[in-house]
């Protein structure tokens, strides 16, 4: 009784609860909140207390004194600390109604594909014991189609690869549903990894994820250039020989390089898709070729490495770092006509 | 956007099928395979061309605004509905069928004659403005027997109730050789052609008894009284409907037998009777009682007529 007055006052939600980023469709409004998934803990006699979510939280990633945490309650797509996760939604709730009490949305919140029921069931719970009257999952890899605008329904088979910060999602659907998913744990998160791996190795530098994430922005590639070093760029670290900060410049090749393990395992979750794809799934996916999501797909030439490894057309869709939020948003818009793509663990 | 490169080779390059390009170069945007291709497929080519892509598609999204839908509907595929409510098309069929069925049966079922139409006008009518005159032996009888006496011989003698006889298709119906019915005592000279009128217009077809002129041995009507060969006679000592059939089932009496009201039966075999009143009824054959058929207001139907089974009381 409570719940529904609640919920009549409160805005239903979409939440794309990515690795990365958490994204937030509010029903009639559009995307309103993209946040890093990112929340800050102090510890103040004891208590842990909620210090910052988001953007500010992530400032503080790997700079932070003794008693302050900061914590990325996701991993590979999954939840990996219950309670600080709980938080994080808590407070997206609350600062997308801007106020602190008395709202119970709707919420829709997309899952891996690959995901167990026990993490599919830590996400549900998480967002109901966040204030959520009624939880809705919808897969990733659907959502991302229907974001991208992607004709799911029609009998016609639809290739999307959802490249998000933990897992990367390659599906194949056709009339509603999905034919065929591949889960691998590899992201943009992987990527970071990589160059890091990659500098502290060849450069005895040790560079921090936040940086390693912005070499990726700047100079990522997915295959090196035909000719030269490519863009360069400087980076800053702490020299691991002689321990004292250090600034190098490395290039594009170099951390096309540095990528080509964690885009190896992209093409190979690909190429495993294509071949459990029926022939007349085939055919159309042929035809119109594949479509990339999530914020994996703005990896430079990632497209040219992908056409030339499949042979196929492969299409960054528009938006590709919105792609999930829209499509979940559209499930919540639609939520009649969509409920066959929605679920529940209980 | 051809900048002199061959579509084939491009296509080769791109991956994307060359009439895909062709048509995105001779604008036939309604040729490609949906927004999001398109996008991309136009996005590959300025790439691929060296040209702003975002601008290349930025412009394509406002040339094709009109050729493509801007969003997508999905309309999932659902199983046929096994719904058990029918729908208002086939509710509607349904009733003007069972309308039509009903107008039918009303239509053919009124084309025969209802037991109210088979039912002789009441004569008594008459009888009601005439001044009540309680006859001399039964004084509580009702005023239809008081009018008996006193209207019976003058209505024999004038040309009205002459006329009125002719018109009872009754009259004409029984034998020629048996005596001439004298029409209703009640009858008046004033009345009785009207009277008389009005049962040329509703009498039915079927050949039934009329009521006698001559009073019961209880003050009452005698009814079949062309009947001479009868064997078995009913008489009402209290109001009693009866209805007399034949083998065939045609009616030969129905109507309400006042108490000294009499009826004698034709002789044949296989009549069969129906009464409201077992007990309002006694029943003589040849002249003798035969026992009751049951208490008043007891319904019996089918009853037998034959003389031996209703002194055997069966």
């Amino acid at each position: 009784m409570f719940s529904s007055l609640t919920g009549w006052l409160s805005s239903d939600m979409a939440i794309d609860l990515g690795t990365a980023n958490t994204l937030v469709y509010v029903k009639g409004k559009g995307v309103v909140l993209n946040e890093p998934s990112v929340v800050a803990i102090a510890e103040d006699k004891g208590r842990k207390k909620v210090l910052a979510v988001g953007d500010e939280a992530k400032m503080m990633l790997g700079r932070t004194p003794g008693y302050i945490q900061a914590i990325r309650p996701l991993r590979d797509g999954v939840i990996a600390d219950f309670e600080v996760a709980e938080e994080m939604i808590k407070h997206f709730i609350r600062k997308v109604h801007n106020r602190r009490s008395f709202t119970s949305p709707l919420i829709i919140v997309c899952v891996p594909s690959g995901s167990t029921a026990v993490e599919r069931r830590a996400i549900q719970e998480s967002a109901e014991s966040a204030g959520a009257r009624k939880v809705f999952l919808i897969e990733e890899p659907m959502a991302a189609a229907i974001g991208a605008g992607l004709p799911v329904t029609e009998p016609t088979g639809s290739m999307v690869v959802d490249i998000g910060g933990g897992t990367t999602e390659v599906a194949v659907l056709s009339l509603g549903g999905i034919v065929y998913a591949r889960s691998v744990r590899v992201g943009g998160d992987k990527m970071d990894e990589a160059i890091i791996a990659y500098i502290r190795r060849n450069h005895n530098l040790l560079i921090g994820e936040s940086s390693a994430e912005r070499i990726k922005k700047e100079i990522g590639s997915a295959c090196p250039p035909e000719d030269g070093e490519g863009r360069t760029m400087e980076i800053k670290g702490r020299d691991l020989m002689n321990g004292v900060p250090k600034e190098l410049v490395v290039s594009e090749r170099q951390i096309a390089e540095s990528l080509a393990e964690p885009v190896g395992a992209i093409i190979e979750a690909v190429k495993v898709a294509l071949e459990h794809t029926a022939p007349e799934l085939a055919a159309d996916i042929v035809d119109k070729g594949i479509v990339l999501t999530g914020g994996g797909a703005l990896l430079g030439n990632l497209d040219y490495v992908l056409r030339h490894a499949t042979g196929l057309p492969v299409t960054i869709a528009d938006d590709p770092l919105s792609c999930v939020a829209l499509g979940t948003g559209r499930a919540l818009e639609e939520m009649q006509k969509l409920q066959n793509v929605l679920s529940t663990m209980y | 956007m051809d900048l002199g490169e061959d579509i084939d080779r491009v296509a080769q390059h791109l991956r994307i099928r060359a009439i895909y390009l062709r048509a995105i170069e001779e604008g036939r945007f309604n040729d490609l395979p949906g927004v999001p291709y398109a996008i991309g497929f136009v996005r590959s080519y300025a790439e691929h061309l060296g040209l702003d892509a975002a601008e290349v598609v930025e412009r394509f999204k406002e040339e094709s605004a009109d050729g493509l839908v801007g969003r997508q509907e999905l309309v999932f595929p659902s199983p046929l509905s096994e719904g058990r409510v029918p729908g208002v098309r086939l509710t509607l069929l349904a009733l003007v069928l069972a309308g039509a069925a009903y107008g039918a049966w009303y239509y053919l079922s009124s084309g025969t004659p209802s037991i109210v139409e088979l039912v002789e006008p009441v004569p008594e009518k008459s009888a009601v403005e005439a001044p009540p005159a309680p006859p001399p032996s039964v004084p509580e009888e009702a005023e239809v027997p008081a009018a008996v006496p006193e209207d019976s011989a003058p209505a024999t003698g004038t040309p009205e109730g002459g006329a009125a006889r002719e018109a009872e298709p009754k009259v004409e119906a029984t034998p020629p050789a048996k005596p001439i019915l004298n029409p209703p005592p009640t009858m008046t000279p004033g009345n009785s052609a009207g009277d008389g009128t009005e049962r040329a217009d509703g009498l039915p077809a079927v050949p039934m008894d009329l009521p006698a002129d001559s009073p019961g041995d209880g003050g009452g009507r005698i009814y079949g009284q062309a009947n001479l060969d009868s064997r078995v006679s009913l008489e009402a000592v209290a109001e009693t409907w009866v209805q007399v059939r034949d083998s065939d089932g045609e009616l030969l009496l129905t109507r309400l037998l006042r108490q000294g009201d009499v009826y004698r039966v034709p002789n044949r075999p296989g009549l069969t009777m129906m009464t409201g009143s077992a007990g309002g009824l006694r029943i003589l054959v040849d002249g003798r009682e035969a026992p009751r058929l049951g208490n008043v207001g007891i319904v019996r139907r089918d009853v037998s007529l034959d003389p031996e089974r209703l002194l055997a009381g069966r």
